[in-house]
């Protein structure tokens, strides 16, 4: 099963789904890669950037917190937003240690309520490994996957460029 | 880091444009984004200072085509290259595949790349990367000004690994794709998890 049908999967079965049925809400790799999105989709260019700014963002309040004397993390979360709009990062459960939570709402009247049920969702997601034990598909044999790439092969991934 | 899904036949790798300010990774990006078409690269982000300088990070999604049946996506980032935001070129550099060294050809500019190439290899070993190791190529910029330095004395002063380079003029388009081609085309090869 592919990461974004085990998010869909278990999306599904959250109790609060219908509250956050409006929202955006995206789980997202330590690098910014979008493993998946729920709720109202963007579009497949869209997410990569949200991906890139939302994890930049995190990493930067990170280091931000660094030049501060606590050294409480575990219920850091991330807000911007006004009385209706605005976005929300969780860092990831203890189970999903590898998967940043963010959240795109707008037009909502009760943004407090909407981040509460996305704590809620989070948690809810740690009943499933999203991002399963490694197995042997994912790990292929430990040796290179591409061997001896050729210029043309180079050559033809570039080929939309016009080269 | 990069990210092998079997399952889908898709690999994802970051790449970074390192060098000193106004080196012209920005403007190799801005090439990229503009030669390619919008099935190809999603939207390119600048995070930017008022003057335009960069601030945090430049970002371009980028969709290359299927090799040996595995889609490749790329994701190149530019750091800021001013000497006063080391601590944002530290976080741009999690997680990096592939460096492309953006160096200015110019001779006044030897001591800024020395000092900017001096911060990466320090940066890198912070992060566990040895820069050895890592696809690395250099980008001699701004060939096509006057008073530059021989390619000869950038690659003895900057290039001590013997990593590929390229000669460029980044604002005409000249040289940015050829390094880039050389950059993800070792990329690749470094990637684990061959299936035999």
């Amino acid at each position: 099963m592919t990461i974004e049908a085990r998010l869909e999967e278990h999306f599904e079965k959250f109790s609060g789904r219908n509250i956050l049925a409006k929202a955006t809400i995206l789980a997202l790799s330590h690098d910014g890669r979008v493993y998946g999105q729920l709720g109202i989709k963007k579009s497949a260019t869209d997410i990569q950037s949200l991906g890139a700014l939302l994890v930049g963002m995190w990493q930067a309040s990170e280091a931000v917190k660094g030049f501060m004397d606590t050294s409480q993390t575990d219920d850091l979360n991330m807000s911007f937003q006004s009385s209706h709009s605005g976005f929300f990062i969780l860092r990831p459960g203890e189970r999903n240690p590898n998967v940043f939570w963010g959240l795109l709402f707008e037009n909502e009247t009760n943004p407090g309520k909407i981040k509460l049920y996305f704590k809620k969702l989070r948690d809810h997601f740690e009943g499933v490994e999203i991002l399963p034990a490694k197995n042997k598909d994912d790990e292929g044999d430990g040796s290179y996957l591409f061997k001896d790439i050729t210029e043309d092969e180079v050559d033809k991934l570039f080929s939309f460029a016009g080269l | 880091m990069s990210f092998v899904n079997h399952n889908k036949k898709e690999v994802n790798c970051k790449l970074v444009y390192y060098g000193p300010g106004l080196g012209g990774k920005t403007t190799n990006i801005q090439h990229v984004y503009k030669k390619t078409s919008g099935e190809n690269r999603g939207n390119m982000i600048k995070l930017n200072t008022e003057n335009e300088r960069t601030l945090f990070f430049d970002f371009l999604p980028l969709e290359l085509g299927e090799i040996r049946g595995y889609k490749t996506r790329f994701h190149l980032y530019t750091v800021p290259g001013q000497v006063f935001y080391e601590a944002s070129r530290k976080l741009i550099l999690r997680a990096v595949d592939g460096l492309i060294f953006v160096a200015d050809s110019q001779l006044e500019k030897m001591d800024a790349n020395l000092e900017s190439l001096e911060g990466l290899e320090k940066n890198l070993k912070e992060q566990g990367y040895d820069i050895e190791k890592i696809p690395l190529v250099f980008q001699w910029n701004k060939r096509d000004l006057p008073n530059v330095a021989s390619v000869e004395d950038l690659e003895t002063r900057l290039n001590r690994w013997g990593a590929p380079s390229f000669e460029a003029a980044a604002v005409n388009g000249e040289g940015v794709f050829e390094t880039l081609k050389e950059v993800s085309k070792l990329v690749l090869m470094n990637l684990k998890g061959g299936l035999s």
